[in-house]
């Protein structure tokens, strides 16, 4: 059934179009809470509180400025920053990376023993960078790569120009290669004159 | 105008947003461009590694599937209260069956989920393994495993006989620092035990003195908790532990939350910072809570921030100073934040073991000067407001002495102990604050270290393993008196080296003493 239709039977009450629609994007706004929040209950509430919220404001949904999806990502990242503004002693924000995880996450091409470390430690590195990231700059690269949201999505979902979004993702690739090249993973940029 | 060097423009290529005109100038641009070829470079590996190290690590988990039901409920609810539950009539069932039967056929599916979700899940929450991600909850989870009991099981052990070398360490900064007095690893022979350890074999140590006499100056006696940490090598833990003892050794607790150490009361004695080692426990930061190890903040967020210290909580300020080798050259710095982890500073100077002084703002570590020389003991002041400038500025040498180690300030203000190892041996010493009257204040052929004062100034608690038999010790400074609080029965275990302890011995913890 095509979303618009669903999400107008929703509009007018019908549980079953919920059904249908928790079904498309539960996953994806508990993935989102679970990014954000860190913890399996607090995910949990993201979900809720987003279709609650996105049930009450039904009516001011307007598809020609986003997709459903879209809204529903807005009202769940707001909630998040209000949960994580509120509860930041209680939030577990970030977990790590373990050493047997990141082996885990080496590549299936098997390379030799010392490629193979040389790239643990690069990931671990540059999991540890994510993390040492700014909010506003964290936020986008897990909207973009985690949960692999296109830039004009984001764009919308942020109420921002795409280009502030490319603007941010180039900035925290730029400090997540900066801390490679620190620890020697990467090379240095070449210096160039006026490189911003 | 086209920019000097690529930038957001980067992004915008890799995600295959730009015309076909746009795409080839990149292109063209980045040929006669090195930088701007490396930048693509660089960018195309990150961003080959960002999507599978990002979902490596957070797990790509589904909500449970007794969440649609909840949330159904919570939308059935939200209706009811805006008065909109007539809208339920349109649904397909009731369009079929009719409102009485739309009703029942509601009830009917309602208790439908209910038993099938019971099914799947038996007696547990609606949070099913496979729906919680790698490392979650896990401060919830360290909380209710063990709030008030002992350890089931503690160890026994037999030991490589040989002597305990005693040799001064490397200079305190240094990036990989060894210690002076290697304990002999043991070899550990655990059994399901009693619920205190007791000794079957301690520590061969160098000509152990013999316990003294544990009897308190008269009228006196110490108040407040004690609080310190050690590696419990039974099968069933091999974790770092944080134990609460009262002053009188009575009242011993263990504190909640597993795989931590380098414990720090609060001057209140409600909070408590520490350093966790391991995920299923919590994150692997520095952590303060309270003592049933809950409302648990992230202080700093490294790997390798460690040696916490609280303010003295002058004008009810809540902040803590600390060390840490986040830095990719792995040298010790130090930091400041409140107690929550807000506000971080870096105070830009390099050190360790920070202490702060009464006044809060004043505060000693083990450092250098920036050649690298006259390293020992140092002062500074965060100044009011905390500023890393006025840090920076303040710092001076109090004792250049390069084996000093773990000093405590005061709480009168005066006076600063630590420990050192001038002749091969670690003993405890005093020093005022402002540099002079520096004196010896353990001479015992055993271990003195870590110490840390008393509430009021006028005890001492340290690690010692005088008579054999390693425990937590008490000074009283103006009767001399020496007594025995607690017994490690068996010695000071270390971690095995690798993930997560790396390499560890006695004196990479700490001692904390508060109201």
């Amino acid at each position: 059934m095509a979303e618009e239709t669903l999400i107008q039977r929703w509009r007018d009450g019908e549980t079953d179009a919920f059904d249908e629609l928790y079904q498309r994007h539960a996953a994806a706004i508990y993935r989102l809470g679970w990014s954000m929040l860190r913890q399996p209950q607090a995910a949990e509430d993201v979900v809720q509180e987003t279709f609650l919220r996105a049930y009450r404001a039904r009516r001011r949904f307007d598809p020609r400025q986003a997709s459903f999806g879209t809204w529903l990502y807005q009202i769940a990242l707001n909630y998040c920053r209000s949960q994580l503004r509120r509860k930041r002693l209680l939030t577990i924000p970030w977990p790590w990376l373990s050493r047997s995880e990141a082996g885990a996450a080496v590549s299936s091409a098997r390379p030799g023993p010392e490629t193979a470390f040389l790239r643990n430690e690069y990931r671990l590195s540059l999991w540890e960078a994510v993390q040492g990231l700014s909010e506003p700059l964290r936020e986008v690269v897990v909207l973009h790569y985690y949960l692999e949201i296109p830039a004009v999505e984001i764009a919308a979902l942020l109420d921002c120009p795409v280009g502030t979004v490319y603007s941010r993702l180039h900035n925290a690739r730029r400090r997540l290669a900066d801390t490679l090249a620190r620890r020697g993973l990467v090379p240095h940029t070449p210096e160039a004159q006026n490189a911003p | 105008m086209p920019p000097e060097h690529l930038t957001w423009q980067v992004e915008a290529y890799l995600d295959r947003t730009l015309s076909a005109e746009e795409r080839r100038w990149v292109e063209a641009h980045a040929q006669d461009c090195p930088a701007c070829a490396h930048r693509l470079a660089e960018a195309r590996q990150v961003e080959a590694e960002l999507g599978p190290v990002l979902k490596t690590a957070l797990g790509q988990p589904d909500p449970p599937p007794a969440l649609r039901h909840r949330v159904g409920q919570a939308l059935r609810r939200e209706q009811v209260r805006t008065g909109r539950r007539p809208s339920l009539a349109r649904t397909a069932l009731n369009r079929w069956l009719g409102n009485a039967g739309a009703l029942a056929a509601i009830l009917l599916l309602v208790a439908g989920v209910f038993v099938v979700v019971r099914g799947r899940l038996p007696g547990s929450p609606s949070l099913s393994a496979s729906a919680t991600p790698p490392g979650s909850n896990r401060a919830g989870a360290g909380l209710v495993a063990s709030a008030t009991a002992l350890p089931p099981a503690t160890a026994t052990m037999t030991s490589t006989p040989g002597p305990a070398p005693a040799t001064a360490s490397p200079p305190a900064l240094a990036p990989e620092p060894t210690g002076p007095a290697v304990l002999p690893n043991p070899t550990l022979t655990a059994r399901p035990a009693t619920a205190t350890p007791t000794a079957t074999a301690p520590l061969p140590l160098p000509s152990p003195s013999p316990a003294p006499a544990t009897t308190a100056p008269a009228g006196v006696s110490p108040e407040g908790t004690i609080a310190f940490s050690f590696f419990n090598p039974a099968p069933q833990r091999q974790v770092y532990e944080i134990h609460l003892i009262s002053a009188d050794g009575a009242n011993h607790r263990l504190f909640p939350l597993d795989g931590v150490s380098e414990p720090a009361l609060a001057a209140d004695g409600r909070q408590l910072a520490y350093r966790a080692w391991s995920e299923p426990t919590g994150p692997r930061s520095l952590l303060s809570g309270d003592l049933a190890g809950g409302q648990t903040g992230i202080v700093g967020g490294f790997w390798e921030d460690a040696q916490p210290d609280w303010s003295p909580g002058q004008a009810g300020e809540d902040r803590l100073i600390y060390a840490s080798r986040r830095e990719s050259d792995r040298r010790w710095r130090l930091y400041t934040s409140r107690g929550d982890g807000s506000a971080e500073m870096d105070l830009g100077l390099e050190g360790q073991a920070p202490t702060f002084a009464p006044d809060g703002r004043r505060f000693a570590y083990v450092g250098c000067d920036r050649t690298g020389n006259r390293c020992g003991l140092w002062q500074s002041d965060l100044g009011s407001p905390p500023s890393a400038q006025t840090a920076q500025a303040s710092a001076r040498v109090l004792q250049a002495d390069a084996l000093a180690r773990a000093p405590d300030w005061s709480p009168g203000g005066g006076q600063i102990a630590y420990m050192a190892n001038p002749g091969g041996n670690w003993d405890l010493y005093l020093v005022n604050s402002d540099g002079s009257g520096r004196r010896r204040l353990t001479d015992d052929p055993a271990v003195d270290g870590l110490p840390t004062w008393s509430p009021d100034g006028e005890w001492l608690a340290f690690l010692s393993n005088r008579g054999g038999n390693w425990g937590i010790w008490l000074l009283h400074l103006a009767s001399g008196e020496r007594r025995r609080v607690y017994a490690f029965d068996g010695g000071v275990f270390t971690p095995p080296p690798g993930e997560p302890y790396g390499q560890r011995n006695w004196w990479d913890e700490q001692l904390s003493w508060s109201r």
